[in-house]
């Protein structure tokens, strides 16, 4: 019996909507709007915290990542014979021998040095990082070889020139033939590639301010490294010649569980405090930026719903109003209907209904346009940046990628729904508290 | 027993702090089964007031009023709303009829409230609405139909839910002469089939219709009246 009256309301409330089209689809286009930019706001923050999340976890949760900083000037400048400036600083083999056997159940302690090379092969020439590491530092950071092998603890008890190359360090040197078995030059040595790495894309380190370029990296053996290139690193970029030197740039340490993560980190950082008399160094912890991240999506999450949530009170208003106006235009109809029979509650549910139907209407039509939105707002991103030029480019990337998850959906739409039905309440009840002898003579 | 007992029934509003209307000041008046009474007298004496009350759309100030055996005049609002939807019908002098609705859909209002089904609304609106002599005009909203239908339409909607009383308020007061008389010729044919009518009127020859005249002046019935 209930809802036999319920589906008759509904089907009284939709005719009335129909009555004034046009009014009906302007109030709509309000919620509609609010629908759309919640559901925009929420699938560009989830996008830009999944993609920032994904370079964290590649940088492996359970890593501990230490880095050799480049101190501030003058503190360990020394001259040298050939008058240019010398700098000592980072990590050293020994700080990756206190790691090891300092912490319990290290898995891994993977050192690397970095040193920016330009790659030969015939006549073509390419930037790259050379990176010096250890055969254990794939699996720290989960690295994929895509054809030949990766670096083996023979190359390195051998100090072996071969080299694993970067899927766009490959692509460089061999834009046509296939380059296992190929010597390829890094300043005065040759070096065998004996693998290919699969791309992996852009990603962040560990400071978050510079970005690695892993496909542009060229693996060869840490012993190699040490011999050929030595301690010292000729500053290319400065003006003056200047020298650095360092030993290790990297030492990551792979931990068993997350669990393990910050008691390691600290035991590493008394470690280095310890050792260094000069603050050389950087602890990075994948799993603290995780939840930090974590952190950050939420307080962007609440910023968009916040926005969106004021497009849809603004819609809100503007259906309450319409419904007043209505109320009081059809004052006469509540009175016709009043002395007809229907109860109060007959009325509140009659605005209700409209408030309801226009909001999830407005609502339905939303969701879709929001998707919609959400879809083509990387690409309308893009071509911005194209615009924009280079920089632009850069700042845009991290926003390549969209996510409508269903909660949001859901958010979206109940969030409609219930505007529908609070802003429906004040006009319905105005209706329904009126005297039906008043009502009925009102002009 | 009668169909409905008015005794001592008064209305009392309060305009602002100190200024009273006294509408009713104590009515006595039963109704039979059957009964075609006008309710006449000067403007402001009260008719419509007693009309209202009699329909159950306010609560008298003082008195009891018992309708088919029950007393209504302590209602609740929404007990006061069944009794209207299930008891009472209404003709007033505008029509009041829903713009946005069809003849047809006016004249279902009050079984909707009801909970009559739509197949059997639709049914009875028909049937109503070719008993006051719609006929084709049936499909139409009010704004397409001249007054004398609009009226129809009304009567046709007063007696949907079949009620004990049918109430009219001045209903020729906004038609013309001749149309006036055929609602009029309506409402006698109802009368002759048993239904109860009180209709409020102006015009002395309308009253001359009805079994009974009550005279009406400030706020009392001043005359009673065998036609
Ligand atoms: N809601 C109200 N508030 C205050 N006074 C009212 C109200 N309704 C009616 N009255 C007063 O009660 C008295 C009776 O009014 P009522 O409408 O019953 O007169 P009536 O006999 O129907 O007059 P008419 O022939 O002009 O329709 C009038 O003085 C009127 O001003
Ligand atoms: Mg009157």
């Amino acid at each position: 019996m209930l809802s036999f009256k319920s589906t008759e309301i509904l089907r009284l409330g939709v005719r009335n909507l129909f009555v004034h089209p046009a009014r009906s689809v302007l109030t709509m286009l309000g919620i509609l709007f609010g629908v759309m930019a919640v559901i925009a706001t929420l699938a560009v923050v989830e996008g830009i915290s999944e993609k920032m999340q994904e370079e964290v976890l590649r940088m492996g949760t359970t890593n501990i990542i230490v880095e050799a900083v480049k101190p501030t000037e003058s503190e360990s400048t020394t001259q040298t014979q050939q008058g240019g400036m010398a700098i000592t600083y980072g990590l050293t083999y020994e700080d990756a021998e206190r790691i090891q056997s300092s912490i319990q159940g290290a898995e891994v302690v993977a050192p690397a040095r970095r040193i920016p090379v330009t790659a030969r092969y015939l006549t073509r020439r390419t930037r790259a990082e050379v990176l010096g590491t250890v055969p254990w530092y794939n699996e720290t950071y989960g690295i994929n070889v895509a054809s030949g092998r990766w670096l083996a603890s023979l190359d390195q008890r051998k100090v072996d020139n071969v080299c694993v190359l970067g899927a766009a360090v490959a692509r460089s040197l061999f834009p046509r033939s296939a380059p296992l078995g190929k010597s390829i030059w890094l300043g005065s040595f040759s070096y065998r590639v004996v693998g290919v790495l699969a791309s992996r894309g852009k990603t962040a380190t560990s400071s978050g301010e510079t970005e690695t370029d892993y496909d542009r990296t060229i693996y060869i053996p840490l012993t190699a490294a040490s011999r050929r290139f030595g301690k010292m690193l000729q500053d290319q970029s400065a003006g003056s010649r200047s020298f650095e030197m360092v030993e290790l740039h990297e030492i990551t340490v792979k931990v068993p569980t997350a669990e393990a993560v910050r008691p390691a980190a600290r035991i590493i950082v008394g470690l280095l405090e310890k050792f260094h008399d000069k603050k050389d160094w950087d602890v990075g912890v994948p799993l603290e930026r995780l939840e930090a991240l974590e952190r950050t999506k939420w307080l962007f999450i609440v910023l968009g719903v916040s926005i969106a949530a004021i497009s849809l009170l603004v819609g809100g208003i503007g259906i309450m109003n319409i419904m007043l106006a209505s109320v009081t235009e059809r004052t006469r109809e509540i009175g016709i209907r009043r002395a007809m029979g229907a109860k109060r509650r007959d009325i509140v549910s009659q605005f209700l209904v409209e408030t309801v139907v226009l909001s999830t209407v407005g609502g339905a039509i939303g969701v879709p346009v929001g998707v919609t939105l959400a879809l083509v707002i990387p690409r309308l991103l893009a071509q911005a940046a194209t615009m924009l030029g280079v920089g632009g480019e850069a700042a845009l990337t991290s926003l390549s990628r969209t996510i409508v998850t269903p909660g949001a959906v859901v958010l979206a739409l109940g969030t409609s729904i219930m505007v529908g039905v609070v802003s429906g309440v004040y006009p319905a009840y105005r209706a329904a508290q009126m005297d039906p002898i008043k009502a009925l003579r009102h002009e | 027993m009668s169909l409905a007992q008015l005794i001592d029934l008064t209305k009392t509003y309060h305009m602002g702090a100190d200024i009273i209307v006294e509408a009713l000041r104590g009515v006595d008046l039963d109704i039979e089964e059957g009964e075609y009474i006008a309710v006449m007298g000067p403007s402001g004496s009260g008719k419509s007031t007693l009309l209202n009350l009699i329909g159950c759309l306010d609560r008298p100030t003082g008195g009891r009023y018992i309708l088919g055996g029950q007393d209504v005049s302590r209602l609740s609002d929404a007990e006061l709303s069944e009794v209207r939807g299930r008891r009472i019908g209404f003709v007033f002098q505008s029509f009041n009829l829903i713009p946005q609705l069809t003849a047809l859909d006016n004249i279902e209002v009050p079984l909707f409230y009801q909970g009559v089904h739509r197949r059997q609304r639709r049914r009875r609106s028909q049937e109503l609405a070719d008993r006051v002599g719609l006929g084709a005009r049936a499909r139409h909203k009010p704004m397409e139909l001249s007054g004398g239908e609009q009226q129809r339409v009304a009567i046709a909607r007063a007696l949907s839910n079949d009620p004990l009383i049918l109430l009219a308020d001045e209903p020729t007061g906004n038609l013309d002469s001749v149309t006036g008389r055929e609602i009029l010729g309506l409402f006698d044919d109802l009368s002759a089939r048993g239904r109860t009518l009180i209709v409020v009127t102006h015009d002395e020859a309308i009253a001359a219709r009805t079994h009974r005249t009550v005279q009406m002046a400030d706020g009392k019935i001043v005359n009673h009246t065998s036609n």
